[in-house]
């Protein structure tokens, strides 16, 4: 069997990281960190007496891994 | 929400051990964390990681801030005036209780508005009086007109039924044989009479009428392709207020569409461009004319 490049890993290990975020998956990467998708809900913002309606979103957040 | 490791994932998309592939995740890692301390690291599709006060951060791509959502896209925040952000915040939260569309809410309160005439004791608003305030003296004036207009009809009507009855007694249009059709002239609106004339032959009337057209020429319609993907170019919380912006896109662009749609149990109303059968089709006509659409419009699957 083939040795994958690195070319291979990166690309293998973004779509990973994609798929599994987008289906609302958390992604933990050894040495690295956690990769986790959080939901911010539909909220009213005000900023210099300006009313902003914010549509709810999803969020990528990263946790550094502490021991690295 | 599942917490997934990677290793297993990657042995399998590599098609390689779970032993290889942690060491080669570890490598990988061990490299974007020395770059991450100098000058960051992009890795294409996902993000840049960057060494921040001795801290590892990663900013998300805007394709994986896409990717993840998928459910809210085309959706972006809006002003709200000062007077209407309460109500607008209040029927949020009632749609949101509820799941009831905000455009419904406002249909309730206006059906309250158009039950004040009739607890009033108005018998039945004529229709021309639809346009006119809901308030008490004009009811008042309302109801007088309405009887007055309600009055003449019944009159006319009674003129014309005793017109009616005394041109068929005298025989002033000839036999009885041809009053059948001045009768059917002066009823239009029913298609079976105009249909079956007198002096048709009876068997021939199911054949020649207006359903068995319609059904054949169903019949021979051929099947159309699902064209679920469009171009959203703006959205609001307000049926209103994406009209006005779909009032603003129609002199550009043929089919401009208000869609509604439920996100969180709130409804979005989407100003949407074009049905494509594809998301390809729609990314190619969005840039195409990137320069006619806004920056942040959204290729959307309709449901």
């Amino acid at each position: 069997m083939e040795s994958p490049s690195a070319d291979d890993v990166i690309e293998a290990f973004t779509d990973i990281l994609e798929h599994q975020l987008s289906t609302g998956n958390a992604v933990e990467v050894p040495g690295l960190g956690t990769f986790a998708v959080e939901h911010r809900p539909s909220a009213v913002q005000t900023e210099d007496d300006v009313r902003r309606l914010l549509p709810p979103r999803n969020e990528v957040v990263f946790t550094p891994e502490q021991d690295a | 929400m599942s917490n997934t490791s990677i290793p297993p994932l990657l042995a399998e998309r590599l098609d390689i051990s779970e032993e290889r592939a942690r060491s080669l995740l570890d490598t990988m890692v061990e490299e974007l964390r020395e770059r991450a301390e100098t000058d960051g690291v992009q890795l294409s599709g996902l993000g840049t990681f960057r060494e921040e006060d001795g801290r590892l951060t990663f900013q998300p791509s805007p394709t994986l801030r896409r990717r993840v959502n998928r459910p809210y896209e085309g959706l972006s925040a809006e002003s709200l005036s000062p007077s209407a952000a309460p109500e607008e915040a209040d029927s949020d939260a009632e749609s949101a209780d509820s799941e009831t569309p905000p455009f419904l809410t406002r249909k309730s309160s206006a059906e309250e508005e158009d039950a004040a005439p009739d607890e009033s004791g108005d018998p039945e608003p004529p229709s021309d009086d639809q346009d006119r305030p809901p308030t008490r003296p004009d009811a008042d004036e309302r109801s007088v007109d309405s009887f007055a207009l309600i009055s003449l009809i019944l009159a006319g009507l009674f003129l014309l039924g005793a017109g009616w009855f005394v041109v068929n007694q005298t025989s002033l249009w000839g036999p009885t044989e041809n009053a059948t059709p001045s009768t059917t002239a002066e009823t239009p609106p029913d298609p079976t009479a105009g249909s079956a004339p007198a002096d048709s032959v009876p068997g021939s009337q199911p054949e020649s009428s207006p359903s068995a057209t319609k059904d054949s020429a169903t019949d021979s319609e051929p099947t159309p392709a699902v064209r679920d993907w469009t171009i959203v170019v703006a959205s609001s919380s307000s049926r209103s207020a994406a009209q006005e912006a779909a009032d603003t896109y129609g002199s550009r662009f043929d089919s401009v569409t208000v869609v509604p749609g439920t996100v969180d149990n709130t409804t979005w109303y989407r100003v949407t461009i074009g049905r494509y059968t594809s998301e390809t089709d729609a990314e190619r006509v969005l840039d195409d004319r990137a320069d006619a659409l806004p920056s942040d419009a959204w290729t959307h699957q309709l449901e």
